[in-house]
């Protein structure tokens, strides 16, 4: 809570004005009883100098025993001063020649005594009883006035040092504080603004890193891929040479060898061997990118919808599947029996993954990859794409799977249950055909691989560089 | 203003003055009272009488307080005061002096013209008898005064004791110094006037022994006033009980008196024959 300067010292000043005013009103407490009994003190010695000079008259006049005169005198000057309460006057014998006694009595008497002596003989004894009341009613009249003067001249003196202290330095000060105040909140704008800056350049940083992390493993994959596919083409070439000349031999010694049932068996199971050979020689070619494609504008709807009855069938009962269609779904420029050999191999994939059932989903669409992706990903290249994802329900696969899944020969199958040629196949096909494919897996939450393939530009295709063709 | 004018105005005031000075002058009676009490007090209690006295002979009167006893026995002597209040005791030594004048009246006290002293001591005094006065200090009031000395010191005599017998006695002028200062204990009795004593009641004066019945107070007059004039004043005072005013007048003079009642000089011869033997027991008054 931001409390003003101003605010802060109206404490401090609140208290110095009531120490102020305590001390005044102790100085005033202590000035009047000094005063109180300076007054009574005076008030005494002139009662006694009075009661001097009316002793002196009543000793003239007992001395010449006018006795009467000196009751009189006594009565009547009592009676006439109004500050005298009582009055007596007692001679030796105990008997009171004059006593008066005022009707009102008072709360602050004192008394004075004065003996009146004549020849060693004690005559008489004048005792005065005066009222100190006047003075006391002075004195609770200075006492208000002092403490009312004191609480007056406390608060002006207040205003004052209020008035001068917020003009010298409150005002001041308080507007060093709002300065320092808007600095504070400047600076730490500054500060907020500093640091939002700096988060979000290491989250570009991180951002970045994590790009390049991906866009080198993806090189590192792509390279990877490359390099196997070079040599399981050049392999594949290699070997269908020599499969080639096998398969001729094999033909030419079955046309020599006649009838010879148990002879023509044994050809025809080497001719048999070297047909796998070659069909598996065309797997490898299909990954390493040197089959033969004869790509043209193909709309995938239609090619998804004259499959989906085959691929229901091949399904199963067990698997539910469901395709979503685009309507406003680009032509691509790609080879359609490779199109459907790529698309069977996935609903083959996505059916061993869901032996106990589930659904898979066949999902059309458009798409475009910006320069952000293909940065990520060395093989694709920012441009339009259809995309054909195939997800299933099954039992997905971890990073490291994932990782390995499109090289050729790696299987999570059982032994005999596959090649490990499907998802080679697949992605040499797509490669071949300019595209790109994503694999996103999950263990326990299925698998999707998304196919994104050239949007048709509406010219016919370039002929595909390195279609392999058995020489 | 012219001269002339002057001089009217001046003896239109001059006549004015004359006129009535004239009125006061001759028609005003002074109305003379010795100072048996203060002068004040005395003005106090003869002012409704001079008043009345004013208004009912239709005739301007004074009060004048003489300065003493033996001034005012010379002032009514000498014929200076029309009416004059008198003690008895100053009456009777006027009368030895002066020869008679004509007497109003005198006081009537609780229906009886007379009064008497009393002689006076502490209560807590051990005092039995006028006897017991011998050796004692006394106090008398005036030496004039019929009841404060002359009719007290006729009692002692009577009772034996004569003023050489006494330790000592003071003349203290009025009857409440003599009261006073027997109860401040600067003597032992005195003498005062009985109705004085009921003043000091409850202040531990008693009284020791009480002297004979005296003719009361009387009002004289000059011997040159007009009998008419007398007679009309005897008429004022004796009636002075049958109203309401009068009676005021009286009490005021004197709370216990009740009226004022006719005398003669014959009344005084009682008091004559105490100072016929006062004088020859030296005492010279």
């Amino acid at each position: 809570m931001n409390i003003r300067p101003s605010q802060r010292y109206v404490g401090a000043l609140l208290s110095f004005m009531s120490v102020l005013l305590v001390f005044f009103i102790a100085a005033n407490i202590l000035l009047v009883t000094q005063q109180r009994k300076e007054l009574l003190n005076q008030a005494r010695q002139h009662a006694h100098s009075e009661l001097g000079l009316a002793a002196a008259f009543v000793r003239e006049a007992l001395i010449k025993r006018d006795y009467q005169t000196v009751e009189q005198f006594l009565n009547q000057w009592a009676h006439e001063r109004q500050d005298i309460v009582e009055l007596k006057t007692t001679s030796s014998n105990q008997f009171s020649l004059a006593h008066y006694t005022r009707a009102q009595s008072t709360d602050h008497p004192f008394s004075v005594a004065h003996p009146v002596d004549y020849e060693g003989r004690r005559l008489i004894t004048l005792e005065l009883i005066k009222d100190f009341s006047s003075i006391e009613q002075r004195l609770v009249w200075l006492r208000t006035n002092l403490i009312a003067g004191a609480a007056v001249f406390v608060m002006a003196l207040g205003l004052f040092l209020w008035i001068t202290v917020q003009r010298l330095a409150l005002i001041p000060l308080e507007r060093i504080e709002a300065e320092l105040s808007r600095h504070r909140d400047h600076l730490e704008n500054l500060v907020q603004d500093r640091t939002a800056d700096l988060m979000a350049v290491n989250q570009q940083l991180q951002r970045e890193i994590s790009e390049r992390r991906q866009a080198e493993e993806a090189l590192v994959q792509a390279q990877k891929m490359e390099a196997v596919g070079q040599l399981t083409g050049g392999i594949a070439h290699d070997f269908n040479n020599l499969l080639t000349v096998i398969s001729g031999n094999l033909q030419l010694l079955e046309h020599l060898l006649g009838n010879d049932p148990s002879r023509r068996k044994l050809i025809q199971e080497a001719s048999r061997a070297t047909t796998r050979g070659a069909e598996l020689v065309q797997k490898l070619l299909a990954f390493s990118r040197r089959q033969a494609l004869h790509p043209r504008e193909v709309d995938l709807n239609r090619l998804a919808v004259d499959m989906i009855e085959l691929l229901q069938r091949t399904l199963g009962e067990n698997i539910e599947i469901e395709a979503v269609y685009s309507e406003s779904l680009w032509k691509t420029q790609v080879d359609p029996g490779q199109t459907e050999t790529a698309l069977l191999n996935l609903v083959l994939n996505a059916r061993d993954a869901m032996p106990d059932g589930g659904k898979l989903v066949i999902e059309l669409g458009n798409t475009w990859l910006d320069q952000d992706y293909a940065a990520c990903y060395a093989d694709a290249k920012p441009r339009d794409y259809v995309t054909l994802a195939v997800s299933d329900t099954g039992t997905g696969m971890p990073p490291e799977v994932t990782e390995h899944a499109f090289e050729p020969f790696f299987t999570t199958k059982a032994l005999g249950k596959g090649s490990g040629l499907g998802l080679s196949m697949v992605y040499g096909f797509v490669k071949q055909s300019a595209g790109h494919v994503k694999i996103d897996s999950k263990p326990g939450h299925g698998t999707t691989v998304k196919l994104y393939l050239p949007r048709a530009t509406g010219e016919p295709a370039a002929a595909s560089p390195a279609q392999a063709k058995p020489t | 203003m012219s001269t002339e004018l002057i001089k009217n105005f001046a003896m239109l005031v001059f006549f004015l003055l004359c006129s009535v000075v004239k009125i006061h002058g001759q028609e005003a009676l002074t109305l003379g009272v010795h100072p048996y009490l203060p002068a004040t007090e005395l003005v106090q209690r003869f002012t409704p009488l001079v008043d009345y006295l004013s208004q009912q002979t239709k005739q301007a009167v004074r009060l004048r307080i003489s300065k003493n006893y033996q001034e005012h026995i010379d002032e009514t002597g000498k014929d200076r005061l029309d009416i004059v209040f008198l003690g008895p005791a100053s009456y009777v030594r006027m009368v030895s002096v002066y020869g008679k004048k004509p007497i109003l009246a005198r006081l009537e006290i609780e229906g009886k013209p007379f009064f008497r002293g009393a002689i006076v001591i502490r209560e807590d005094s051990p005092l039995r008898s006028l006897a017991d006065l011998r050796g004692r200090r006394f106090a008398f009031g005036d030496p004039l005064s019929t009841m404060s000395h002359l009719v007290p010191r006729y009692t002692l005599w009577k009772a034996g004791v004569d003023t050489q017998d006494l330790a000592s006695f003071e003349y203290l002028d009025s009857h409440h110094n003599v009261a006073l200062g027997v109860l401040v204990g600067d003597f032992d009795a005195g003498a005062v006037k009985e109705e004085v004593v009921a003043g000091y009641e409850g202040r531990g004066l008693r009284v020791l022994a009480t002297t004979p019945l005296i003719s009361e107070h009387l009002f004289v007059t000059r011997s040159t006033l007009p009998d008419t004039t007398v007679q009309s004043l005897r008429e004022v005072l004796y009636k002075l009980d049958t109203d309401p005013q009068g009676r005021e007048i009286i009490h005021a003079i004197k709370t216990t008196a009740t009226g004022m009642v006719a005398a003669s000089d014959a009344d005084y011869n009682d008091l004559r024959n105490i100072f016929k033997i006062l004088h020859e027991l030296g005492v010279r008054f």
